[in-house]
């Protein structure tokens, strides 16, 4: 399809530039008055997100082949405008956020929104790199946007310099890609592989640089180490945004590359992939037992949670990856609870020490319940979302036969539950030690609890969203 | 059909929606909305008894649903002859530990709410068919039992719910990978518990051994079977008295009844396999709990290790595996929630007035207290087996089906019948005999409330231990089905 027909098709897209830009701009011509940057943004996001509900197009080429606007595309920037809503709901709620200039803060937001949309839908390596790209270099601003703090500063710079040499060691891969194959086009790729041999090791050499680009924007062990330093020194919004953002851009391009289009031909895919897997949920857990910062324990967490929705992609059987994309939905949907109630908490408590959660069923009672259900179904306890999530993902596991995979996932839920559980025992069972007043704020109180009722409708009526998956998976 | 069974189990819930709404303030409102809550919950159990066919060995009052098409999981509810007894129990004893939740005073509101969560969750687990639904169940229950631990406990809370809660879940996750496996070897797929009987000749006989493991795994530790049970004593001990009396009357009930429900039938060959492995285990819970709970000098957890010895007995007529036993085991369980239930209530009482347990500082309770003297005594009667009571009946039936095929097992475990009587006298001994000590000069006799939650259970006691066939009509018929299995 051409480009100019290829338009009506990102019409979500296109929208979420404009607005970023009328952000920007209003942000500029306004500094003194109370621009309301967030409100505008987040109706941006409305209403990009009922054109796309709207739009129904499915399994075409656009942009000469650059982008493609399948079923997984679909879900993806389903997932990916959801996201981005909900988190400037939590920054316009958090206060720390408010205190600063908030139009190009919005502007940023909304171009990784756009950023992380066109990532899942290309179809191109070149366009996987300049997407994934972008979203990096506006991540960097994102996380060191508060320029007088030194841990902001720090954990902005530490973002960049990983992120540089991963999407580095991306790059060079998809160039000896390129020189192997003749094509950065997927379905090309994919016809040239069949065509005629390829030097396995050079092309297996390839697909493990490309493999750790997206390794990185997933926090797979051993390409995690950025995170928990990136996501205590980042303003919380931002760090909620980091942990399902672009690792759901990550997994969707690894589905898309190594999965439908690049059939693990190449290198033992399920064993590769699986290790990796076990090593990323047993690494985040055993780390996360010692943390005493919310936000670090948070990122171990998340990248133990990274590790379970690999599981998926590992067995990469039709149920591994329903249970991957369903994963991701609900890992989703509960991370950006608990980092709901981590911004309420923030805001009255100012400090992110889980020890000054002490006593919190006093103070800010709604929160501690928030974040409490939030982290339980984290640790997949039933009947929350977050059990569905690991059951399926076990399921799929256990059909293929992959014991060992599936004897240390439970393991580690065991783990990851006391560490969850230690943050409850603070809230709820110890006596609070100072006192400090809650901060309300609506928009936020109301975003958190959205958030917790999705979290146990969808355990007791995972419905909606499987039938919305079954369809996805019927399509392609 | 009235839904009854889901009315059991989801009654509670809409309990707690209800003091959802009240204001945390109001204490009297709270309280009586979980009383109307767990006695109404009673008043359908009752129900269910007098309609259930004793004669029927099958599913009774079955309610199925589709609930996730594309794993074949069903919402479906039943009960038989082996669930009827523990759900009967379980709201019984719900609703008296309601009453006796008079004594907890603080943040009351979120005490009910976990009250009737848990409640939710342990009758789910004793009428769910699915084994999907099934574990749903088994799991809900540790997170209220965690927090009504953690909040309501003793002095050393944080510790035994932390404890309680791994331990349990470590115990229970791998069942997870059995339920998966076990829906993924048969064809058509399925989590059905009656269809898996049906079925389950498709599984060889080692592989039924490495399942029937998994599972056991599970259900030991919640029963508790040694060497799994050091959470009970921690548990028992820090949980406030009416959480106490569930943990003992109805969440040790969940692993026997799992190994009757799920172990025994679907995996009846591995069964046979471990039969004597089982019957030793018994008998090590037996010897085990009664030595440990001689040598204890806090009350309840005397009380605690007095149940590893009962489960011991309970284990020892399932290994049996012949009518029975498996008759002993569940009358046992029946009474054992009955009777430990009553011991924990008497415990509780005790320590109100004390603010201790260490039996040194008790002594000649029995001329102040007259009435608690009688209630203790008749029910450490009942617990130590007294013929005529409800103890009896469980241990003997398990010891009669147990004995022709482990004879010398069922002889050691006789023995520690023998030493339980002399643990429960030695206590009456030191708390109601004896010189009046010190500090127990000015203690109250228990009042109406105490009398009126006790009587029901020591009515039972009589009745079970008179007439053992009040129960044992129930579960004939299905554990005669049971049994023709092997």
């Amino acid at each position: 399809m051409n480009n100019i027909e290829s338009l009506q098709f990102i019409v979500p897209e296109i929208i979420l530039v404009f607005f970023s830009f009328v952000v920007l701009m209003g942000g500029v011509f306004s500094r003194r008055s109370n621009f309301p940057a967030g409100a505008l943004a987040f109706w941006g996001v409305v209403i990009s997100a009922v054109v796309f509900i709207k739009g129904g197009a499915q399994g075409l080429l656009l942009f000469s082949g650059l982008l493609v606007c399948d079923p997984f595309a679909l879900f993806f920037r389903g997932v990916i405008l959801l996201i981005v809503g909900t988190v400037i709901l939590l920054s316009m709620g958090s206060a720390r956020l408010n205190a600063q200039d908030r139009g190009e803060y919005y502007f940023f937001l909304l171009i990784v929104a756009v950023s992380m949309m066109l990532a899942v839908s290309s179809h191109n390596l070149l366009m996987i790199y300049l997407t994934v790209e972008s979203i990096s270099i506006v991540s960097y601003v994102l996380v060191g946007y508060f320029r007088t703090e030194m841990r902001s500063s720090e954990a902005g710079i530490k973002y960049f310099v990983f992120g540089a040499v991963a999407t580095g060691v991306m790059l060079y891969g998809i160039s000896l890609a390129y020189g192997l194959l003749g094509t950065l086009d997927l379905t090309l790729m994919a016809q040239s592989l069949s065509a005629g041999p390829v030097n396995p090791l050079a092309l297996s050499f390839a697909f493990i640089l490309i493999f750790t680009g997206f390794g990185f924007k997933c926090s797979l062990v051993p390409f995690h180490m950025w995170t928990p330093d990136v996501y205590e020194g980042a303003p919380t919004p931002i760090a909620a945004l980091l942990s399902v953002g672009p690792k759901a851009v990550g997994f969707a391009l690894m589905l898309r590359v190594f999965i439908l289009n690049l059939p693990s031909v190449i290198f033992p895919w399920t064993f590769v992939a699986g290790v990796i897997a076990i090593l990323t949920m047993t690494v985040g857990n055993l780390t996360a037992l010692q943390q005493t910062n919310i936000k670090r324990l948070l990122a171990y967490s998340t990248i133990a949670q990274a590790g379970y929705i690999f599981v998926g992609l590992s067995v990469a059987t039709a149920l591994g990856i329903k249970a991957t994309l369903f994963y991701l939905f609900v890992y989703t949907v509960m991370n950006l609870g608990a980092f709901a109630a981590v911004v309420m908490i923030t805001n009255g408590v100012q400090s992110d020490a889980i020890e000054d959660y002490a006593g919190l069923y006093k103070t800010d009672a709604s929160a501690a319940l928030i974040l409490t259900v939030s982290l339980l179904s984290l640790a997949g306890i039933p009947p929350l979302a977050g059990f569905l999530a690991k059951f399926f993902v076990l399921a799929a596991a256990v059909e293929e036969r992959m014991f060992a995979i599936a004897i240390i996932a439970v393991i580690n839920s065991v783990v990851a539950l006391y560490y969850y559980i230690r943050v409850i025992k603070f809230m709820f069972l110890r006596e609070p030690k100072r006192e400090f007043s809650a901060v309300k704020s609506r928009g936020l109180k109301w975003t958190a609890v959205a958030l917790t009722a999705a979290n146990v409708l969808f355990g007791v009526w995972p419905h909606p969203i499987m039938n919305w998956l079954t369809n996805i998976l019927h399509l392609s | 059909m009235f839904p009854i069974l889901s009315c059991l189990v989801f009654l509670p819930l809409f309990g707690l929606a209800f003091i959802l709404l009240l204001p945390g303030k109001n204490a009297l409102l709270i309280r009586m909305t979980a009383l109307v809550t767990t006695g109404l919950v009673l008043a359908f159990s009752i129900l269910l008894l007098f309609q259930f066919d004793h004669a029927d060995p099958s599913m009774q009052f079955v309610e199925r649903a589709l609930w996730i098409p594309f794993m074949n999981v069903w919402y479906f509810l039943g009960v038989d002859g082996i669930s009827i007894a523990l759900v009967f129990l379980t709201a019984l004893l719900g609703f008296l530990a309601c009453l006796a939740s008079a004594t907890i005073k603080e943040r009351l509101k979120a005490y009910y709410i976990l009250y009737l969560l848990l409640m939710t969750g342990m009758m789910g687990t004793f009428v769910a068919l699915d084994l999907f639904v099934f574990y749903v169940f088994w799991e809900a229950v540790l997170i209220p039992m965690y927090f009504l631990i953690g909040i309501w406990g003793g002095p050393r809370k944080e510790y035994a719910a932390t404890k309680f809660l791994l331990y349990t879940l470590a115990g229970s996750i791998f069942m997870l990978i059995g339920i998966l496996t076990v829906y993924f070897m048969v064809i058509p797929h399925t989590f059905d518990m009656l269809e898996l009987v049906k079925v389950s000749s498709v599984f060889d006989a080692r592989f039924q051994v490495i399942l029937f493991l998994v599972f056991y795994f599970a259900f030991a530790v919640k029963v508790p079977v040694f060497p799994f049970h050091t959470w009970l004593p921690d548990a028992h001990v820090e949980a406030p008295t009416p959480i106490s009396v569930l943990l003992a009357g109805v969440l040790l009930k969940m692993g026997g009844y799992g190994l009757v429900r799920i172990c025994l039938p679907i995996f009846s060959d591995a069964a046979r396999i471990l039969a004597y492995p089982l019957a030793v285990l018994a008998a090590v819970n037996i010897i085990y709990g009664t030595c440990v709970a001689m040598a204890q000098t806090d009350f309840k957890k005397m009380i605690a290790y007095s149940s590893v010895s009962h489960m011991g007995f309970v284990l020892l007529g399932v290994a049996g595996m012949n009518a029975a036993g498996v008759n002993g085991a569940l009358v046992g369980m029946f009474s054992h929630g009955i009777v430990t239930g009553g011991m924990f209530l008497l415990v509780g009482m005790l320590y109100e007035r004390a603010h201790t347990r260490d039996l040194n500082h008790f002594g000649g309770l029995s001329g102040h207290m007259p009435i608690y003297a009688f209630c203790l005594t008749f029910c450490s009667l009942a617990s130590l087996g007294l013929p005529g009571l409800s103890g009896f009946v469980g241990e003997f039936l398990s010891l009669a089906g147990a004995f022709p095929v482990y004879r010398t097992i069922s002889v050691v475990s006789i023995a520690g019948l023998v030493l339980t009587a002399g643990y429960f006298l030695y206590m009456i001994q030191r708390v109601l005999l004896g010189p009046v000590h010190k500090h127990c000069q000015k203690y109250s006799d228990i009042g109406f409330r105490d009398v009126f939650v006790l009587a029901p259970l020591m009515l039972i006691a009589v009745v079970v231990g008179m007439c053992p066939m009040s129960v044992i009509k129930f579960q004939g018929a299905a554990v005669q089905a049971l049994v023709s299995l092997f």
